[in-house]
């Protein structure tokens, strides 16, 4: 399987403590990577480095490689980088005193990506494939904050997908919804990998189970082991995934 | 009667105080103002003459509250996009230490007394008013009706721009802590669709503190439209005809620095002392109707 992003030797500290320690780790393209591990473990400052959310943060510090296609991330305008590598955070939130189409369209507004008339052809097709469009295509002029909190989920992932990401990276995204809103996004998220690159951290082990097909299991900054999601469940290499995945620690 | 109901009593005692005061000013303000009424009839409000000489007595405050109007709108004007760049800078753009010790100078603009902004604004500001605005504009564009008096740095717009120094603390300080609330996910979502910080702070910060913002303007324009000290010491102090707001750079009074600078002189027999309170009511009303604004815009946006 081609490897669409690698992280080579990722060190990341936030004043000084460091809490990513040499991540090496190569993301297949066209399928989901879940990487999990017990709360605090560094998930998504990992996460984070991989679209220079952490650039926004003067108290954070980033060392190491991050290759898109094997170019390093680091070294491009940040602002093409996002847009190439889409993020969907735990916690929906819409853009204030947007509409839902305007919610969707901003992104490619704002990099100029696309004209007047063909926006609402992307607004569209991107509400399609995070499975809203049938429910919000005849309010697409209200308020996004109208929406559930599983819709409003989904519209933040319309809204990513709008820019036409190669990767798309997501933190605990279901983590703040109800069960169904849950198995409607996990369906849309094994939906997607056939046209990208998918990161989910999650902490529900269930969850890395039934989406993803590689796993990396983090502890304490650094990745302790990386494999397809069936063979790291089923035999486990390193003792502190085994006692992670079998509830021993948490 | 238990804890919960005597404290309950209490604070109801005291929030009735509080209203029972404002109602008592109120109906005071309209009983010493009703005589002036009386005599002078509506002309009292949309009239401009002024002379309180016994036996020729004639009160019209046209031009004090024009002249409110416009030294707060002047000051609301200036003011308010200063206080916001302030505000976004030390919000979205300054580090930890420099906003830190920022905002206590900013806070501590806020404690001088009105006086002494009077003070500076009658011997320093309106020179440098006077030198590097007012005279300039009149030159190249004295044709201009409000450009056309002859600058002297006691007017209108020394009032105004005073005022507008004087707000910067409240309007700024508000705005800071309004942008402050702006949920981090909203500028990092922004950020991710690979917006830069110009589109955070337009489509992400403002957009979500717009309510906030608005309630800190009125809040400004209410602190504007009572402050009185510093505003009497550099507007001129026209009364009548003239303190009408023709010029920028005419002479003017407004509500409050006419009551400060005639109360004083006032003879207890005729209506002067009335037409002064008069003047007070109106201000009053004006204070009112723009703090409840204020009030109710940044308590629906803070919910
Ligand atoms: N902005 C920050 N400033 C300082 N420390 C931070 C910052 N963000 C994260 N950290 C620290 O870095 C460590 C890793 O945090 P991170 O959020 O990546 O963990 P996580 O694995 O995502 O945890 P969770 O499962 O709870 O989301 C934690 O100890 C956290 O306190
Ligand atoms: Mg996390």
């Amino acid at each position: 399987m081609k490897t669409k992003i690698e992280i080579r030797n990722l060190n990341v500290w936030f004043n000084k403590r460091q809490v990513i320690y040499d991540v090496n780790l190569k993301v297949p393209e066209q399928a989901i990577t879940a990487v999990i591990g017990p709360s605090g473990c560094g998930k998504s400052t990992l996460l984070r480095a991989i679209n220079r959310l952490h650039d926004l943060i003067p108290e954070a510090k980033v060392k190491g490689e991050v290759l898109l296609d094997g170019k390093d991330i680091y070294k491009e305008d940040p602002l093409v980088v996002r847009r190439k590598i889409g993020m969907v955070f735990q916690k929906p939130v819409p853009f204030p005193s947007m509409s839902i189409f305007e919610n969707v369209a901003i992104g490619v507004k704002l990099n100029d990506l696309a004209k007047k008339e063909r926006l609402e052809k992307i607004v569209e097709r991107s509400l399609r494939m995070a499975a809203l469009w049938e429910e919000v295509k005849d309010i697409l002029e209200s308020p996004a904050t109208s929406l559930s909190v599983g819709q409003q989920q989904r519209l933040t992932i319309a809204r990513t997908l709008a820019l036409e990401p190669e990767v798309l990276l997501m933190d605990e995204p279901t983590s703040a919804l109800d069960p169904v809103s849950m198995k409607k996004i996990e369906e849309l998220i094994v939906n997607l990998k056939n046209d990208y690159t998918i990161v989910v951290v999650t902490h529900d082990m269930r969850q890395a189970a039934r989406i993803s097909d590689f796993t990396a299991f983090m502890y304490e900054g650094k990745i302790i082991e990386f494999n397809e999601t069936s063979e790291l469940f089923r035999n486990p290499k390193e003792e502190i995934t085994e006692k992670y995945i079998t509830g021993r620690i948490s | 009667m238990n804890e919960d109901e005597v404290f309950y009593l209490f604070s109801l005692a005291v929030a009735s105080i509080s209203l029972l005061l404002l109602a008592l000013i109120l109906v005071v303000l309209v009983q010493y103002t009703l005589p002036v009424i009386k005599e002078m009839g509506f002309d009292y409000f949309i009239t401009s003459s002024w002379n309180p000489v016994f036996g020729k007595e004639k009160y019209g405050i046209l031009p004090y509250f024009l002249g409110t109007v416009l030294t707060s709108f002047i000051a609301v004007l200036v003011g308010v996009p200063i206080s916001f760049g302030i505000a976004l800078f030390l919000t979205e753009y300054s580090n930890k230490t420099l906003k830190k010790y920022l905002s206590i100078m900013i806070d501590l603009l806020a404690a001088i007394p009105s006086v002494i902004y009077g003070l500076w604004g009658f011997f320093v500001f309106r020179n440098f008013i006077l030198d590097y605005i007012e005279k300039p504009l009149h030159n190249y564009f004295g044709k201009i009706s409000i450009f056309s008096a002859t600058p002297t740095g006691l007017d209108f717009l020394s009032g105004g721009l005073i005022l507008a120094i004087m707000i910067i603390p409240i309007v700024s300080s508000v705005t800071r802590e309004v942008l402050e609330l702006v949920p981090t996910e909203i500028k990092e979502g922004i950020y991710a669709i690979g917006g830069n910080r110009y589109d955070v702070i337009v489509y992400g910060s403002i957009r979500y503190s717009k309510n906030g913002i608005l309630g800190a303007i009125l809040l400004g324009l209410g602190r504007a439209v009572g402050e009185t000290m510093a505003v009497s010491m550099v507007i001129g102090n026209a009364t009548g005809e003239n303190a009408l707001p023709r010029s920028l750079f005419s002479a003017g009074q407004t509500l409050s620095s006419l009551i400060a600078n005639e109360f004083n002189e006032a003879n207890p027999t005729s209506l002067h002392p009335n037409a002064l309170v008069g003047a007070g009511l109106v201000l009053l009303m004006m204070a009112i109707v723009v703090n409840l604004g204020a009030r109710a815009i940044v308590s629906k946006y803070k919910r």
